[in-house]
C-alpha cells in the first residue's frame, strides 16, 4: 500500500500533463510508505517514449531526502499515451527494489490514472494506492 | 591512497553488505579494477562488455557526475569520495 495525499496526486497529474507529450519523472519522499514530498525532476531524454532522471538532480535530492530524515518511498514517471503499467524497459531498469514505482497515465486526459508497483528482480507486483 | 566508495543497495551483495568501502586508484578506471580485486563480480555491474561505464550507472566524484569530468579517466586523490548510484530511467524503447 502506498499513501498519497490528494494534493500529491494532483501534483503528479499536473506534472505529467505539463511535460506532455514527453514523459515526466520524479521522486517521492516520505516515511512508512506515506508520501510527504514530491520532487519533480528533469527528464534528460526529453522524450515521449523514455525517461532518464537528471543525475545531478538525483544525487542532490537523495541527499536532501536523507538530511530531512525521510526515505525515497517512490519513483514516478508518466505514460503520456499508454496504460499505467511498467513496460519491459521500465522493469529492466528498475534498480530500486525498496521503492514503489508509480506510473501516471494521462492517456485519458480527463481521468489520469495513478498506479503503483513493486519491481523486485524483474517481478512486477501491483500495490494499492490510497489517495486521502 | 584511500578513496571512499559509496556502494548502491543492489551491489552491496557483492561487498558483504557494506554500503561504504575503501579502494585505491589514480582514476575511476583503476578504482573499478581495485574494487573488482576485492569484490569479484562488481566490475560487470558497473561497466559493459567493452569496459565502458554503463549508461545506467551514475558515478560521482565528490558529488560531480564523471560524465562532466573525464568519465573513467577522471583523476582521483587521497580522501576523495566516489558515489555509485544507479540511474532512474525507463521507457518504451
Amino acid at each position: 500500500m502506498l499513501y498519497l495525499s490528494k494534493e500529491n496526486a494532483k501534483e503528479l497529474a499536473e506534472h505529467s500533463e505539463r511535460e506532455c507529450p514527453n514523459e515526466a519523472c520524479g521522486m517521492l519522499a516520505g516515511k512508512d510508505r506515506k508520501v510527504e514530498m514530491v520532487y519533480q525532476m528533469t527528464n534528460r531524454d526529453k522524450s515521449a517514449k523514455t525517461f532518464f532522471m537528471d543525475p545531478s538532480e538525483q544525487l542532490k535530492v537523495i541527499k536532501e531526502i536523507r538530511d530531512l530524515g525521510m526515505k525515497m518511498v517512490g519513483i514516478y514517471h508518466s505514460h503520456p499515451e499508454t496504460e499505467a503499467y511498467p513496460s519491459p524497459r521500465d522493469v529492466e531498469l528498475a534498480f530500486y527494489p525498496e521503492a514503489s514505482y508509480v506510473i501516471i497515465s494521462i492517456k485519458d486526459k480527463a481521468n489520469p490514472s495513478i498506479r503503483s508497483f513493486r519491481i523486485i528482480q524483474g517481478e512486477v507486483s501491483e500495490e494499492r494506492v490510497k489517495i486521502e | 591512497m584511500s578513496i571512499t566508495v559509496r556502494v548502491p543497495t543492489p551491489l552491496q551483495r557483492l561487498t558483504q553488505n557494506q554500503a561504504e568501502v575503501k579502494a585505491n586508484g589514480a582514476n575511476i578506471k583503476e578504482l573499478i579494477e581495485d574494487l573488482e580485486k576485492n569484490f569479484p563480480g562488481i566490475k560487470e555491474r558497473i561497466c559493459d562488455e567493452t569496459g565502458e561505464i554503463r549508461r545506467f550507472m551514475n558515478i560521482y566524484v565528490n558529488e560531480e557526475d564523471v560524465r562532466f569530468l573525464q568519465d573513467d579517466t577522471t583523476p582521483l586523490k587521497d580522501g576523495d569520495e566516489v558515489s555509485m548510484i544507479p540511474a532512474i530511467a525507463g521507457g518504451r524503447q
